[in-house]
């Protein structure tokens, strides 16, 4: 072996001697997805409106109960993840991070649109005062369809065996639910039964 | 008793009910290397600004070597009050350098690390998003892309969290992002502090832990709500109440003893009012309730007025002259006054040494300024020409309040005023700045 090549080999040998202590030098993350959890995808997302009256957020809160249970009613529990922004909330369901959202009014798209299947779809559930509250489902999600179906016969169910009006009566107190709730609610959604 | 005794008892007692407050040893200033005749040069300064109506009134103490040498109150405090010493003031975001010692303290009792992730004292923090606006007139009109790191309890204590105030918005009018987060902030209720505010700190951060970032963690100084949210990492790390945290930890042994969130009915009289100035002669005292410029919030009946349970560590304290006077002395002898030790000398020289790298700390200064752990820390003298040391440090409050700390001179300069808008202070300030420094005689 002459002078050049032992060289070599020691240059190699020293290079690699660096790399491995390199690698031994690397610590390990301080901050890991294990600390915290994976980050959990919403299926569904709400906005609860910071500082507004207590009648607003209470109807925010029967909104997302009734949401769960319709749900829980068929058995399936979707992630809802309740945000501090309808702006967020739009963007998560535009940009696909979510598959529905609770909204409200300026939300809901209207009839015409909604008939359309390029257009968002929405199944209003509850009334805010007049206002309706709706589930919107956002178009091209795979999970959307699916969703939907379940939170139909889910409110059906609810409708029905009375646990609908128990949520509105636990939150609105016994008696305290307007006479023509169910028929104001029907004009808006003709397929409750 | 006998009756002759008592005028003169009454006199007393009325003698030493006014002395209580000026009971503050105040030196000759050449007993401490400052020159009497250029601390003239102050007040003339100060009452040159009172007399043209640019503000109402101030207080400006300038101390050296550990002992006051001038102490001095001008104008008036509200309508038909003279300002005094012991007049106390809305210190705003001053009360940020207090929060910040505060989780140093946690820090030395190893309850936190400065590598901590916010998240772990607040969960909502975890996986953060970082708004990235696109270009104008798109739908949406920004985009949310993943933070590359967690934000840190140090990145809080730098300002490096991407975490703006809204008022962002208002000071800088044609940045879509501020104006984006503004929009957000709004949605969802997030509170400066500057304004009576229901619910808690705790209750606010969770909704911010929620929001998007306006920069990348530790890419950018982005000045604003970060040491609100280091207030509920005190909070959540201490076990305690922020306010009764500060009380027990700062305020009680440093005998800050006029030093709150909110302030106690009793004390109300000698808070200062706040003054709208249009620095040519117009002053107008603001009355209590939400006052608005344009974006920017804020009512002067903050610190008594309201549900008084959101205690703000970005800007909710109220403060005397000398109780802050007693924090900056604290943070000059490095951690310790009168025998009692706050930090630590290796957390204080960690809390005044530059921690943001090639970044600048541009809220007061363009150039020339790092930031510390809570305050802006001198970095040369080459961009801030006119006065200061290179190691010098300081912060200041939105109601123009400032202090600096000087420790090559050993020398504080507190200036405190109830002035609004904040754009007026910069000269003021620079000047007084100045004439402290311009008062050195040895």
């Amino acid at each position: 072996m002459n002078i050049q090549h032992r060289l070599k080999v020691r240059l190699g040998m020293t290079a690699l001697m660096l790399a491995i202590a390199g690698d031994a030098w690397a610590t390990a993350p301080r901050i890991s997805a294990q600390m915290f959890g994976e980050e959990t995808h919403a299926d569904i997302v709400a906005y609860q409106s910071a500082g507004g009256e207590a009648k607003t957020k209470g109807d925010e809160v029967v909104a997302l109960e009734l949401v769960k249970e319709a749900f829980a009613a068929v058995g399936k529990s979707p992630v809802v993840d309740v945000l501090p922004s309808a702006q967020l909330a739009r963007y998560a369901m535009t940009n696909h991070d979510a598959a529905a959202m609770i909204g409200g009014e300026g939300d809901i798209p209207s009839k015409e649109s909604s008939q359309n299947p390029a257009q968002n779809a929405a199944v209003v559930f509850y009334l805010k005062g007049d206002a309706p509250i709706a589930l919107i489902f956002a178009r091209e999600d795979a999970r959307a369809e699916p969703l939907r179906n379940a939170f139909n016969q889910g409110l059906q169910k609810i409708f029905k065996n009375g646990k609908y009006l128990d949520i509105l009566e636990k939150h609105l107190g016994k008696g305290h639910v307007p006479m023509d709730f169910e028929k104001r609610l029907k004009r808006f959604n003709p397929n409750l039964k | 008793m006998n009756k002759r005794l008592l005028p003169l008892l009454l006199v007393v007692a009325l003698w030493a009910q006014g002395t209580a407050a000026d009971n503050i040893n105040i030196v000759r200033p050449e007993d401490v290397g400052l020159a009497s005749n250029k601390l003239d040069n102050v007040s003339r300064f100060m009452r040159g600004y009172v007399d043209d109506r640019k503000m109402a009134g101030a207080v400006v103490l300038i101390a050296r070597h550990g002992k006051i040498a001038y102490f001095e109150p001008f104008g008036q405090a509200d309508v038909g009050k003279p300002m005094q010493r012991d007049s106390m003031f809305r210190i705003a975001s001053m009360t940020k350098p207090l929060i910040s010692v505060a989780a140093l303290q946690l820090y030395e009792e190893g309850k936190l690390l400065l590598s901590d992730p916010v998240a772990k004292y607040i969960p909502e923090f975890a996986h953060p998003k970082v708004l990235e606006m696109l270009p104008e007139g798109s739908n949406p009109a920004f985009k949310l892309v993943p933070a590359k790191r967690d934000i840190t309890v140090k990145h809080l204590l730098t300002h490096t969290a991407g975490l703006p105030y809204d008022f962002d918005a208002e000071w800088f009018p044609k940045d879509r992002l501020y104006q984006q987060m503004y929009s957000l902030y709004q949605d969802a209720g997030i509170s400066s502090g500057l304004y009576e505010t229901e619910g808690t700190i705790g209750d606010m951060v969770k909704r911010l832990g929620k929001l998007p970032l306006a920069r990348q963690p530790g890419e950018a100084f982005e000045y604003g709500m970060a040491a609100d949210v280091l207030g509920r990492v005190v909070e959540v790390a201490s076990g305690m109440k922020l306010d009764d945290y500060m009380h027990e930890h700062i305020f009680k042994p440093l005998k800050m003893k006029d030093t709150y969130f909110f302030i106690p009915e009793s004390e109300e009289p000698r808070l200062a009012a706040v003054w709208s100035s249009d620095w040519q002669g117009k002053l107008e005292r603001v009355p209590d309730g939400l006052h608005r410029e344009g974006k920017y919030a804020f009512s002067p009946s903050f610190p008594y007025k309201g549900p008084k349970t959101f205690f703000s560590g970005g800007c909710g304290a109220v403060s005397t002259a000398y109780d802050y006077y007693r924090f900056a002395q604290m943070l000059l002898n490095k951690g310790e006054l009168d025998g009692t030790r706050i930090l630590s000398r290796k957390t204080v020289e960690l809390m005044t040494t530059n921690q943001i790298g090639d970044m600048a700390a541009t809220t007061l200064h363009d150039e020339g300024w790092k930031f510390g752990l809570g305050v802006a820390v001198q970095a040369d003298r080459a961009h801030y020409v006119d006065a200061g040391d290179v190691g010098a440090f300081e912060w200041a409050g939105i109601f123009s309040t400032r202090f600096s700390v000087d420790p090559r001179e050993e020398k504080i300069t507190i200036f405190l005023s109830q002035t609004t808008p904040f754009s007026h202070h910069f000269e003021l300030w620079d000047k007084l700045l100045i004439l402290s420094s311009s008062s050195i005689g040895d």
